[in-house]
């Protein structure tokens, strides 16, 4: 089996933010059957932070490498499809895509 | 056997007066390491010695140690994390070996070799190299009256180590960084979050690869000043000394401390 840089694999990291922002908590009824290779979540959680501190601090582009603006322009375009498909839960608040809440069950709009 | 006791004994370049517990010796020509085990047949004084290990030697270390997170079969959210601990001891203590006393072996012409020492007594004693963590006012015993005074220098950062070596420890080993610029945040975030995912298995196995070489980077580009280290018996003073000098595992644990890690 080969082993890849999770920050250099494009569509690996692609599906892996997908993962990572529609995952539902593991007490709802459809509990994840498939967690993301860790890895994947640390680099996502880099991604979140340099997101951050260039929201609050200057770093100069040469300071980034090339895959992490491929990732931060990944995470921004998983938000953008996430804010289309998905709506907050009336009642617990989890991301919901259809009518029900695959958390706590309540039936929405 | 059983494990008792494990003290390093850092055999210094210097008249042996001069060996004092004041600073920390960085550039020892051989570290001793003792250990004291206890089994079937009595007690046993095992003394190993070794060259002090280098930055390429901890490379060599981490590498083999082969370290993975995969997700537990039996507990799906659950990470177990592995790594091949003894057999990475093993090859580090080869690489340093200088010699060992204490062991009686019928085929021993001339001295010990490496290759006979039992694979669980390098490890010992490898762990016995790399006794370094952050400084915990708590843990220093006899000292708990004793006040620091709060620094108001905002050009600096200090953080505190504490490390064992001849069952003597060093509590109170400072290392002074330059702030770091949200760059360097950066730059240490990529160097604890690299790591390579195995395609197509089924426990999501992720390699963790070594992160020594880019936070002894790091520590390099911050690093201003440290107190409580000699190199040779000299106090290290100078930048590029301590660049030099320093521990690679001490400047990883610094590096961390001042990280937040």
């Amino acid at each position: 089996m080969q082993a890849v840089w999770a920050s250099q694999d494009r569509e690996a990291l692609r599906q892996a933010i997908w993962s990572h922002l529609t995952e539902v908590p593991a007490s709802g009824r459809r509990a994840k059957t498939q967690r993301l290779a860790y890895a994947f979540e640390m680099w996502i959680a880099h991604l979140a932070l340099v997101e951050q501190l260039l929201e609050m601090a200057p770093v100069s582009p040469q300071e980034l490498q090339a895959a992490e603006f491929d990732g931060l322009l990944l995470l921004r375009a998983a938000r953008e499809q996430f804010r289309r498909e998905y709506r907050a839960c009336g009642e617990c608040g989890a991301a919901v895509k259809g009518k029900i809440c695959p958390r706590c069950g309540a039936v929405g709009q | 056997m059983n494990a008792e006791e494990i003290h390093d004994r850092a055999a210094v370049a210097e008249p042996e007066a001069q060996q004092g517990t004041q600073y920390f010796e960085l550039a020892p020509e051989v570290i001793e390491v003792c250990l004291r085990v206890k089994g079937a047949s009595g007690r046993y004084e095992l003394r190993h010695r070794l060259r002090p290990p280098a930055l390429d030697d901890w490379r060599v270390y981490e590498r083999e140690l082969r370290s993975t997170v995969e997700a537990a079969e039996d507990e799906p959210d659950a990470l177990r994390f592995a790594s091949c601990s003894l057999e990475a001891a093993g090859v580090l203590y080869d690489r340093l070996f200088r010699g060992a006393e204490g062991y009686r072996a019928a085929s021993a012409n001339g001295g010990i070799s490496a290759e006979q020492i039992p694979l669980h007594h390098k490890e010992m004693v490898v762990r016995g190299l790399s006794d370094v963590a952050p400084a915990s006012a708590a843990a220093e015993p006899g000292d708990s009256d004793e006040v620091e005074l709060f620094s108001l220098d905002t050009e600096h950062v200090e953080v505190a180590l504490a490390a064992s070596r001849n069952g003597e420890t060093w509590h109170n080993l400072v290392h002074v960084f330059r702030p770091p610029s949200a760059a360097d945040r950066v730059e240490y975030s990529r160097i604890t979050s690299q790591a390579l995912y195995v395609r197509n298995s089924h426990t999501l196995k992720t390699v963790l690869p070594s992160r020594l070489p880019g936070l002894v980077g790091l520590y390099d580009r911050l690093i201003q000043q440290v107190r409580g280290y000699q190199a040779a018996g000299q106090p290290l003073a100078e930048r590029a000394a301590i660049v030099r000098q320093m521990d690679p595992l001490h400047k990883r644990v610094a590096v961390q401390l001042l990280f937040g890690d």
